[in-house]
Formats: structure tokens, C-alpha cells, sequence
């Protein structure tokens, strides 16, 4: 039925949609996109500025295709919780638990695809923990991941006894190749990135889970006004981060070939900044999955940077603080310049969504 | 057109307390099909309480309540929803940073063969559905944030969308508030399409001038309990003001009012 049917005696003025240019409605839907994206070229610009031969090369682009699959696996699940309004901290912790089990079952003889399939059952177990911590006793997502990450450490830790676990025996086996092999000389776990990021951003954009991700972020008050289920949608988006994490676990493991009791650590912050970076803004109702895929390449390629650049290892935390703030700085130049065009209103509204009472 | 006698909502001394104020009190009425009722009554008074309850929001602490000839055991918005109700809520309900066409069609979307929300249609629908409503003006589009709207254009697009839907029941807590005359004028005339179409209608209004003009009755809530119910032939617009005027002062006072004092108000302002 036609919404018009409901209100047939109401004066209807035939009148097209209202659209900005192609280009400019793009920008103005897709600003975090643009800005992510605009903002990657102007970072390898400068670095190809410091050496530009050696970004030419080829092998360049296979070692950050190595590593920088993982993080954006783990970046495009956290946008849903970020989207919610809520911080996941407790997935470095839940990648080493699906190392571990992974790990264990594989050195205990099980099949290698059910141990894959154990690890990526227990990251969505440790997930759907949080999300039921957080949604159903109320506890704040900041604190309890914390919590969470801490605790699933220390377990990995009296578990393993602090020592590491060697899977040389898994080098070439089929699941070896399936997740860390080479196409073409392109690294499998790119593919695996990739697919992340477009399962990702499809149930981000086009499917009712994000809607209703967003919605909820929005104004958690009238999604549930709305019969939005914005516990299960909680749980839900912890759950995806838990699982996003255990298939990071297992990755991790075969590129390293060794189980490390404390291999997810290095990831948090790395992680964490391809989301903001890629524009997804810490305040929930909005996200960008193509962003945080675009964060986590500019990540992943600020290592290499520094190195052909010629500066040592000690300047990788000094250029990541550069790059996170200033990326920040050139997000909230986008927002601003996006709202100038607007049909005639010049002003964004101050005003919050809900008139007082 | 639904005979009249069908009685869509029904309630019997709902209660509801939070923590020690007691916002529903005994509440007890009934809104049947093809009528609209008007719930006056003071800031407080436990009005909006009363929509969340009927809605699924909140859970009341005792009474009982019926929809659709039906008692109601376990209730949530979900389930409001499935039974026809529709309610513009007084905080509007409305998500910023989504789109109109999304915020119309939260919770009932339109989707593709793939399950997958069919944006372009709900878009055209939503386009469609404004300018029905008439609430048109240069920033509205289906693809503006609800953010960057005016006070004005987020309450149509909150009425429209409770229009739209509502299959039994129709709650306005407040829809005219702060609206122009235009959009005042454009709003009652759909909440009385809506009850011509057999739907009932629950009013919320301070403003007593609209809600004569649409309500066949009028019931008065103070502190949580309807103290007077008003059919529209037993009482004149500025009688009723009156009586409100009354109402308000005397609970901003002491005891409960009688039906005495209720004939002696009207028969003073007679
Ligand atoms: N969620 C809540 N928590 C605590 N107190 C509440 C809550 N909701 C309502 N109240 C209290 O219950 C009483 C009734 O509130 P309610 O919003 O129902 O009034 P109202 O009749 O809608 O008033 P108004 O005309 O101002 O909208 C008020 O005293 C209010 O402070
Ligand atoms: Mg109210």
C-alpha cells in the first residue's frame, strides 16, 4: 500500500525528491567515507614524499596486506559497539583465548577445521558474556570489557602457564593455507579482511541489525519506544566483536605459527584507532564500515611509512599520535564543510532532538 | 466503519509508582473505536505515565488492562505495536542523526528479496507520505537528519509516521504543542480522519481549545486518578476550561474535589 492512501484528502502538490548533485549528495551521506579516505591519500602522499621509490615496490603492499587484515576484521565489528554508544576493550584478551583454544585442540589432535571452529565458538562466547553483562545487568561497557579483558588474561595465564605453544606441525596443512596461504602472491587473509568488511557493511547499512545498531545509539529512549530490542541488539553487537576476535585469534596464530599467552595485547589501540580514525565518531547513532576499513589500512601503514622513511622504530608512537589527532581534526573539518550546502539553511539546529517536557 | 460498542482500550485501576511518587493512581477508563478521548489534566498529573503503561514501556505495579476485547498479561512495545497501537509520545521518539525515512519506518521497515531494507522505496514512501501530511517545507526531504528539522517539521514527522500506522489505536500525547495554526488545523483534521476510519484516539492536550474541538469526551486525570469524565454534550468549551482552571488550582492545594463541587462548577460557570 501507497503511504499516500492514508491521507487522500489532504492536498498533495506533485513534488520530486529534494537531491543535492550526484557528487554532493555522495559527500554529504558519506562524509566520514570521504574524509577517511581523503585522508590516507594526503598520509601516503607524505610518505611518498620522504622516499618515493620504494613505494613502487611491491612488497611494500604484501607486508601490510600480513598484518593489516586482522585489525581490520576486529575495526569493522567494533563500529557496531562504538555505534551503540558503547567501547569494547576486552578483545585483545578474547583473540589470545581463541589463539589459545585453537592452540590447545590442534596440539591435542583434534581436526584443524574443528579447532578453528572451537576458537571461533569460545570469542563468541567471551562476546556474548559482554554483551549480556552490559545489556541485562546494566553495567557500563567501558568498565566491564576492562574487566573482561583483565580476567580472560589471567585465566589464559594460570592456563598456559605463561609459556607458548609451537604449531610448526600446521604450516601447509589446508586451514594453514586457507587463512594464511598465498593467492597470487597476495596473502589469503586479505580476502578474509575484505569479506569482513563487506559482510560488515551490508548489515551496517542495509540490514535492519545496523538500523537498528544506530537507531539505538541514536536515542536508546525512543528505539524502545519503537519496539527496537535494543538488549538483544546489545548482546548481538558484543557477540559479532567476540567472534570478529576469535577468527583474528586463529589468524594470529598460524602467521606466527606459535600460540603467545599474550599475543592479542598489541591490537587494542591499534584497533580502537582505525575506527576513529576512519571516521566513526564516539558519541553512537553513526558509523562508517568503509571508514574503519580505510582507518585500519592508514594504521597498517604507518609502520612501513616510518621505516622507508628512514626514521627509526622509535618514532612509531609519536607519528601514530600525529596521525589519530589529526585525522580527528580533518573529520570535524568534513562535518562542518558538508552542512554549508544544505537547501538553504545555513544554521545547524543547536537544539536536541526531544523538546523538553 | 467499526460499530460502535467495540472497545479497543480498557483499563482498571492501573498503578504505578516511582520510587515513593506515585504517577498512576487507580487509573480507570476506556477508549472504544471510532471515538476520541481526551486525557486533560495538570503537569504531572501522570499522563504521559499513563501512555507508557498502555504502550509497554513501563509495567504498572496493579490493575488491569485490555486491548482489543483482550486482557493483557504480558505486554511490550513489540507487542502494542502488533496490536495496532500507535502513539506520538510527548518526547517525539525521534533518532537525530537517522534519516526521516529511516525514523518513519523504525521497527517496520520495508525490505529487498535479501531481507535487506529497501532504502529507495522507503524513501518514496516516506517522500509521499509528508507531503500528504501537508508538514512540508524546504530542508524536509526523506533523506534529511532528523537533527537539522525544525521543532515543527520532527512533530509532523512523528505524527505522520503514528498516522500511518495506526490500525486500532491512536495515542497524541501533546501533538500539537508549539505547532503553528496551520499544522494545528492539519493535525486535528487527521485525528478526526483517523476516528471517522474506526480507529480510537487518545488525546493528550493542555491546550483545551483543540481538544474540544476533536474529543467526544473529556476525562480529567489529577494525581494519577481520572477525577471527572466529560461527554461533549454535557459540556460547553468554556466550561470545561473552567473546570480545568479549577482542577489545577485545587490540586495545586489540599484534598480531592467531589461531585458536588464538580456541579458547582459547572452551574457557577453556567
Ligand atoms: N521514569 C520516571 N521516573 C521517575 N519519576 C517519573 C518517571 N516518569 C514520570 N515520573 C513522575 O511521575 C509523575 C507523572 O509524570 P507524567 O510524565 O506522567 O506527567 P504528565 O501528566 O505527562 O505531565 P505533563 O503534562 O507535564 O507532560 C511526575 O511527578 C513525574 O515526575
Ligand atoms: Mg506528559
Amino acid at each position: 500500500m501507497m503511504a499516500t492512501t492514508r491521507f487522500a484528502k489532504a492536498p498533495a502538490p506533485a513534488e520530486p525528491a529534494r537531491r543535492g548533485p550526484g557528487g554532493r549528495q555522495f559527500f554529504r551521506t558519506h562524509r566520514e567515507l570521504t574524509s577517511a579516505a581523503t585522508f590516507f591519500v594526503a598520509m601516503l602522499g607524505v610518505f611518498a614524499l620522504a622516499n618515493p621509490g620504494v613505494w613502487l615496490r611491491g612488497d611494500i603492499f604484501a607486508a601490510v596486506a600480513t598484518t593489516m587484515p586482522q585489525l581490520m576484521i576486529l575495526s569493522v565489528a567494533l563500529v557496531f559497539v562504538v555505534a551503540l554508544g558503547e567501547i569494547d576493550l576486552s578483545f585483545p584478551s578474547i583473540i589470545t583465548l581463541g589463539s589459545l583454544v585453537f592452540a590447545s585442540a590442534a596440539t591435542a589432535g583434534i581436526q584443524p577445521s574443528v579447532a578453528v571452529l572451537l576458537a571461533l565458538l569460545a570469542g563468541l562466547g567471551a562476546g556474548l558474556l559482554n554483551g549480556v553483562l552490559v545489556a541485562y545487568l546494566g553495567l557500563s561497557s567501558f568498565v566491564t570489557t576492562l574487566g573482561m579483558n583483565f580476567f580472560w588474561a589471567g585465566l589464559i595465564n594460570i592456563l598456559s602457564n605463561g609459556s607458548g605453544k609451537p604449531l610448526q606441525f600446521m604450516s601447509g596443512t589446508a586451514e594453514f593455507n586457507a587463512f594464511v596461504g598465498t593467492v597470487f602472491g597476495i596473502p589469503v587473509q586479505l580476502f578474509w579482511g575484505l569479506a569482513a568488511a563487506a559482510i560488515g557493511g551490508l548489515l551496517f547499512s542495509k540490514h535492519k541489525f545496523g538500523a537498528y545498531v544506530r537507531f539505538a545509539g541514536d536515542n536508546r529512549e525512543a528505539a524502545a519506544q519503537l519496539a527496537v530490542p535494543v538488549r538483544a541488539i546489545k548482546v548481538a553487537s558484543f557477540s559479532y566483536v567476540g567472534l570478529s576476535a576469535g577468527l583474528v585469534g586463529v589468524i594470529v596464530t598460524l602467521v606466527n605459527v606459535n600460540f603467545y599467552p599474550n599475543v592479542g595485547a598489541g591490537l587494542l589501540l591499534p584497533a580502537l584507532a582505525g575506527v576513529f580514525v576512519g571516521g566513526t565518531p564516539m558519541f553512537g547513532g553513526v558509523g562508517t564500515i568503509a571508514g574503519a576499513a580505510i582507518g585500519a589500512i592508514t594504521i597498517s601503514f604507518i609502520n612501513v611509512g616510518i621505516i622507508t622513511s628512514g626514521l627509526s622504530g622509535f618514532w612509531t608512537d609519536f607519528v601514530y599520535g600525529i596521525v589519530i589527532v589529526l585525522s580527528l581534526g580533518v573529520h570535524r573539518i568534513a562535518e562542518r564543510f558538508s552542512f554549508r550546502p544544505r537547501t538553504g539553511r545555513n544554521k545547524r539546529e543547536p537544539a536536541a532532538v526531544t523538546p523538553a517536557a | 466503519m467499526v460499530a460502535s460498542g467495540n472497545r479497543v482500550l480498557e483499563l482498571d485501576g492501573i498503578t504505578k509508582s516511582f520510587g515513593g511518587v506515585r504517577a498512576v493512581d487507580g487509573a480507570s477508563f476506556h477508549v472504544d473505536g471510532g471515538e476520541v478521548v481526551c486525557l486533560l489534566g495538570d503537569n504531572g498529573a501522570g499522563k504521559s505515565t499513563l501512555v507508557k503503561i498502555i504502550t509497554g514501556v513501563h509495567t504498572p505495579d496493579s490493575g488491569q488492562m485490555s486491548i482489543n476485547g483482550e486482557l493483557i498479561k504480558r505486554w511490550n512495545p513489540a507487542r502494542a505495536r502488533d496490536a495496532g497501537v500507535q502513539t506520538v509520545f510527548q518526547d517525539r521518539s525521534l533518532a537525530g542523526r537517522q534519516t526521516v525515512a529511516r525514523n518513519i519506518f523504525m521497527g517496520r521497515e520495508l525490505t529487498t528479496r535479501f531481507g535487506l531494507i529497501d532504502d529507495k522505496r522507503q524513501e518514496a514512501e516516506a517522500e509521499a507520505l509528508l507531503r500528504g501530511v501537508g508538514f512540508t517545507s524546504k530542508a524536509l526531504s526523506a533523506r534529511s537528519e532528523v537533527l537539522n528539522l525544525s521543532g515543527g517539521e520532527r512533530q509532523g514527522i512523528a505524527i505522520a509516521r503514528a498516522m500511518h500506522f495506526a490500525a486500532r489505536l491512536l495515542i497524541l500525547d501533546e501533538p500539537t504543542e508549539s505547532m503553528s495554526l496551520t499544522q494545528i488545523r492539519l493535525t486535528l483534521g487527521f485525528t478526526r480522519a483517523a476516528r471517522d476510519r474506526g480507529i480510537a484516539v487518545l488525546l493528550i492536550s493542555h491546550n483545551i481549545a483543540d481538544a474540544y474541538a476533536v474529543g467526544d469526551r473529556f476525562l480529567v486525570l489529577d494525581r494519577g486518578r481520572v477525577l471527572e469524565t466529560f461527554h461533549k454534550s454535557e459540556i460547553s468549551e468554556g466550561e470545561l476550561v473552567r473546570f480545568m482552571e479549577h482542577a489545577n488550582a485545587d490540586s495545586a492545594g489540599t484534598g480531592s474535589r467531589t461531585t458536588s463541587e464538580r456541579q458547582t462548577t459547572q452551574e457557577s460557570s453556567a
